[in-house]
């Protein structure tokens, strides 16, 4: 059965054309800003005259084939890292009998919340070869004479990408193998297949758009961090893109529009070209449907009397590479110097940091509007991106490329260029967004959208439209059909879209340095104050009191949702 | 479900509206850019020192000072009418790159003494702070007032014709070096070399440059990197021109064989030395402060002479609050040596009734170099110079 969209589609087409336009509106500014910088020898806005010599200067710069080596290295060994991590830990965590799932859900979720320039510190409390204290357990225990580990390294920066990416590809993968139609494995299990294979031939084809994505998704996001490598990839002087954009852009006294702008049109080709594979490898996408009109079947894998070693084994994971650091980042919030906790510090904790914390400049209003743009911003991104990704996935033409493309195209762009493209775009657009907090919400959700569009749209592909027609045959509206029966059906990408887009809204850097302001600061500028000018006590208690809040956020909002969360 | 139907007519009104958006987006953001600035000269003749003074300032001055004392308190009366014309304005908004608690503490001091007048603060890096000038004057917003940041950032942004120097009367005993085309310095930026002090014995502080190469450091000491960071190129070049190309360079092979950790942000080697990951670190006076401050275990080993960043203050060209603006600029170059040496800062002025941090007593003892700055030009040829050197 084909859905036609023609009947009774005036809401549809109007949506259609609001959205399309809305997000051409936002991406195309600072994508021509970007280009065009690339291709001028001087900055926009000056007279200047076409030239190459911005992308020459970069691809043929004597360090740039060590730099693509590293880049490469440390953006596919965190991807792989981070996605067959998340892709196990979801599997047993959604399709087997593992016990307290709940709690494994939130322990392997909540460190992303955590800023990356605090979970490097943890990380370098425990493996600097100075100071680290996993190294000086070694040396004094084994008497080793040199430290074994050092984080500062290229290996040291692609498990630290790779373990922080972990979080957002378990959301992501979760919420897809939660709307799997379990008969597909029941039938494989009739059929005799054991349980490798049941998982290589069953369930990693139908998986198969997710994965793509959170690859996809993963390696766009390596190439666009950018405190990792600046915090263990700098000392040991290993440099990657996005320290390696940095460097070269800020070497003078202004930052280096031209060469800026070359390195992210080249990261966004690399971005358009992962755009085109994907649609590439779900273009039928009637294979990946899970969900249709047989039914959602739910059932679990028994681990028998594995369950236990395997929840050990995976709790023993988090504890040593997420749990250990983050501890220490709230034990050294509630020291009163930054060092190393010990049995003795345990008698000196105090709240003065959080005290320090609350009279630092603008922090009271920087929490408000923080979590202002967070809950509103994400709530009008996944709107929109809603709407987008249903556009996209029913409609399958060239135009939906085009959005998809545009879509993405900001997310690649590193966020040293693309926060001046909006300080230049906003400023030029006459209508007064210049300066406000809703050109924040706006450049946020721009800058972010691919995040919030992927766990939809890795929904509604595999969601089967005849459930969409079978509404309609019996009277629905469009926009009843959507609201009643396609959004609640795709409700956990739906809630992971939006608690992914919440938290980076909560974290962003680049854009809010460049377009905050009197009334407008927000906790990433305070975040970034703190950390310039080595706070890092003041800094650890405004990561705990954030990492709070989204313990907070999460359960409210599990609770509210009746349901409505990821771990359902 | 793939190549769903969809009708044409709202195929192509979407296709138009995709369109519109990227038109729209492109002629807001392409034809709406506004008349080219123009640069202004770059050497004025002005008046300072109480209206006693005529001199003219060429760029760059490159000057060599000693610490300048002051032994009693100025007084000053503030012009009232310009106070009263500041009052009516209300406002006044600041771009600045000095550390937050500092300037904080010059909005509340400020806002203080002019009730009535409301300082909007914004903090960023030097070239963040350059960045957002210029985008906004080129776009034609007019945002702010006055800035007050590191050098490298206002002289950039006078000479397209942003920002210009207040032409205000100075204190008895201001220094001359640093009053500058582009803006008037009272804070300076030290470039110090600091130690762990619970990790390095007292024998062993580092007294001179020299005393870095001692293999004893190896791996061990952190350093601004004159690759990647610009103040630090600025320095390290300097360094050549003062000490002469050969035993500059000669220094920095003995720094490479020690292996000197590069860092391109100043307070992170702070950090390292406070945490003892560093046993020595080269960074600015006012990152060893920040370190004390949080109770790390750091001092500076003040050695002769210091090479000094200016922080000038400068007004902008067009600025919504031209009284406020003045107003600002007289209020740091009087009050502002002391606020800053509250603070435990670097005034360019000592107050002898203001006691120095105890990081910063050494300052006291040595003599000071301002550091002039360069072109770009000049610092890529600096860096093609070191860099076989570092690499």
């Amino acid at each position: 059965m084909s859905l036609d969209l023609r009947s009774g589609s005036r809401f549809f087409s109007l949506a259609s054309i609001i959205v399309v336009a809305t997000i051409s509106l936002l991406s195309v500014g600072p994508i021509i800003w970007l280009i065009t910088g690339s291709l001028l020898d001087a900055p926009p806005g000056k007279p200047a005259q076409l030239t190459s010599l911005n992308y020459i200067s970069i691809i043929f710069s004597a360090e740039f084939s060590q730099v693509l080596v590293n880049t490469l290295i440390y953006v596919f060994g965190s991807t792989i890292l981070s996605v067959s991590i998340a892709m196990l830990m979801a599997i047993l965590v959604v399709l087997t009998d593992i016990p307290h799932k709940r709690l494994l859900e939130v322990l392997i979720i909540l460190p992303y919340v955590l800023p990356m320039s605090l979970l490097s510190l943890g990380y370098i409390f425990l493996f600097s070869p100075r100071i680290g204290f996993v190294n000086v357990f070694l040396i004094e225990t084994f008497n080793i004479p040199a430290p074994p580990l050092n984080i500062y390294s290229l290996m040291g920066m692609t498990w630290l990408t790779g373990v922080f990416e972990i979080p957002i590809a378990f959301i992501m993968i979760s919420s897809s193998l939660r709307l799997m139609d379990f008969s597909y494995i029941e039938s494989a299990k009739t059929c005799g297949a054991s349980s490798l294979k049941l998982y290589l031939d069953t369930l990693l084809p139908i998986m198969r758009p997710t994965i793509l994505a959170v690859i996809f998704l993963n390696i766009v996001r390596s190439l666009e961090i950018f405190d990792i490598p600046a915090f263990v990839g700098i000392p040991a002087n290993v440099w990657v893109m996005p320290t390696y954009v940095y460097k070269i852009a800020t070497q003078g006294y202004f930052t280096d529009i031209g060469r800026a702008s070359a390195a992210g049109v080249l990261f966004m080709s690399v971005a358009i070209l992962f755009v085109l594979l994907y649609r590439y490898y779900t273009k039928k996408a009637y294979r990946f449907i899970t969900v249709g009109q047989r039914g959602l079947r739910t059932g679990v894998q028994k681990l028998g009397k594995w369950k236990y070693l395997v929840f050990a084994a995976l709790l023993t994971f988090l504890i040593i590479t997420f749990f250990i650091p983050v501890l220490i980042v709230v034990l050294v919030s509630f020291m009163p110097v930054l060092r190393f906790p010990s049995i003795e510090s345990f008698s000196r904790l105090t709240i003065e940091n959080y005290v320090k914390l609350w009279s630092y400049p603008a922090v009271e209003r920087a929490f408000i509007n923080t979590l202002f743009i967070s809950f509103f911003g994400a709530t009008v991104g996944m709107s929109l991106l809603f709407t987008a990704a249903y556009i996209i996935a029913r409609w399958r033409s060239k135009l939906s490329i085009f959005l998809e493309t545009m879509i993405f195209m900001p997310f690649s762009v590193p966020g040293i260029v693309i926060a001046l493209g909006f300080v230049w775009y906003y400023i030029n657009l006459p209508i007064g967004l210049y300066g406000t907090i809703w050109a924040l919400i706006l450049a946020y959700i721009t800058r972010f959208m691919p995040l919030g569009y992927r766990p939809i749209s890795s929904n509604l592909v595999q969601l089967d439209p005849e459930l969409e027609g079978a509404a309609r045959v019996c009277g629905a509206s469009l926009s009843r059909t959507l609201l009643s029966i396609t959004s609640r059906l795709v409700k956990n990408g739906l809630f992971a879209g939006w608690f992914l887009l919440a938290i980076l809204f909560m974290r962003e850097l680049g854009v809010s340095i460049l377009l905050s302001k009197t009334g407008s600061e927000v906790l990433s500028v305070i975040f970034y104050d703190l950390y310039g000018f080595g706070f890092w006590s003041q800094l650890s208690a405004l990561g705990t009191i954030m990492l709070t809040a989204s313990i907070l956020l999460y359960i409210v909002s599990s609770r509210l949702g009746r349901g409505i969360n990821i771990v359902e | 479900m793939a190549g769903e139907k969809v009708s044409r007519r709202v195929f192509l009104a979407s296709g138009v509206a995709g369109v519109v958006g990227v038109g729209i987006g492109f002629a807001g953001g392409y034809f709406l850019r506004p008349a080219e600035q123009v640069t202004r000269t770059t050497e004025i003749t002005r008046t300072v020192g109480a209206g006693t003074v005529t001199q003219t300032i060429t760029q760059p001055p490159v000057t060599i000072t000693q610490t300048q004392t002051v032994t009693a308190k100025t007084t000053f009366t503030y012009d009232p009418n310009l106070v009263d014309a500041a009052k009516k304005e209300g406002k006044l908004v600041i771009y600045s790159s000095i550390p937050t608690p500092q300037l904080q503490k010059f909005k509340e001091e400020f806002e203080k003494k002019f009730q009535g007048i409301t300082a909007e603060i914004w903090r960023a890096d030097a070239t963040v702070v350059l960045d957002r000038i210029r985008t906004e004057y080129q776009g034609g917003v007019y945002a702010f007032d006055t800035v007050f940041a590191t050098d490298t950032a206002v002289k950039p942004a006078a000479d397209l014709g942003f920002l210009k120097t207040p032409s205000i009367p100075l204190p008895e005993g201001f220094l001359s070096g640093l009053v500058f085309y582009y803006g008037i310095s009272v804070r300076l930026l030290a470039n110090t070399i600091f130690y762990n002090k619970e990790l390095v014995k007292k024998e062993d502080i580092p007294k001179s440059y020299d005393a870095l190469t001692d293999p004893k450091w190896k791996g061990k000491i952190w350093m601004l990197d004159p690759r990647t960071h610009l103040s630090g190129a600025i320095y390290h070049r300097y360094l050549m021109v003062d000490w002469g190309e050969e035993k500059y360079l000669d220094w920095l092979r003995k720094l490479k064989r020690n292996e000197v950790v590069w860092h391109n942000v100043a307070q992170r080697i702070g950090t390292a030395v406070g945490t003892g990951e560093a046993l020595v670190g080269q960074a600015y006076h006012s990152n060893a402060l920040a370190e004390v401050l949080e109770k790390r275990p750091v001092d500076i080993s003040w050695f002769s002479p210091v090479y000094v960043h200016p922080t000038p203050v400068a007004i902008a060209s067009r600025p919504p609050n031209p009284n406020a603006a003045l107003l600002f600029a007289h209020f740091v170059i009087r009050d502002g040596p002391a606020i800053l040496q509250g603070l435990g800062e670097l005034p360019a002025l000592i107050n002898q009734d203001i006691p120095l941090h105890e990081i910063m007593q050494g300052y006291k003892t040595v003599s000071v170099k301002s550091i002039p700055l360069i072109t770009e030009e000049q610092i890529k040829e600096f860096r093609q110079k070191i860099a076989p050197i570092l690499e």
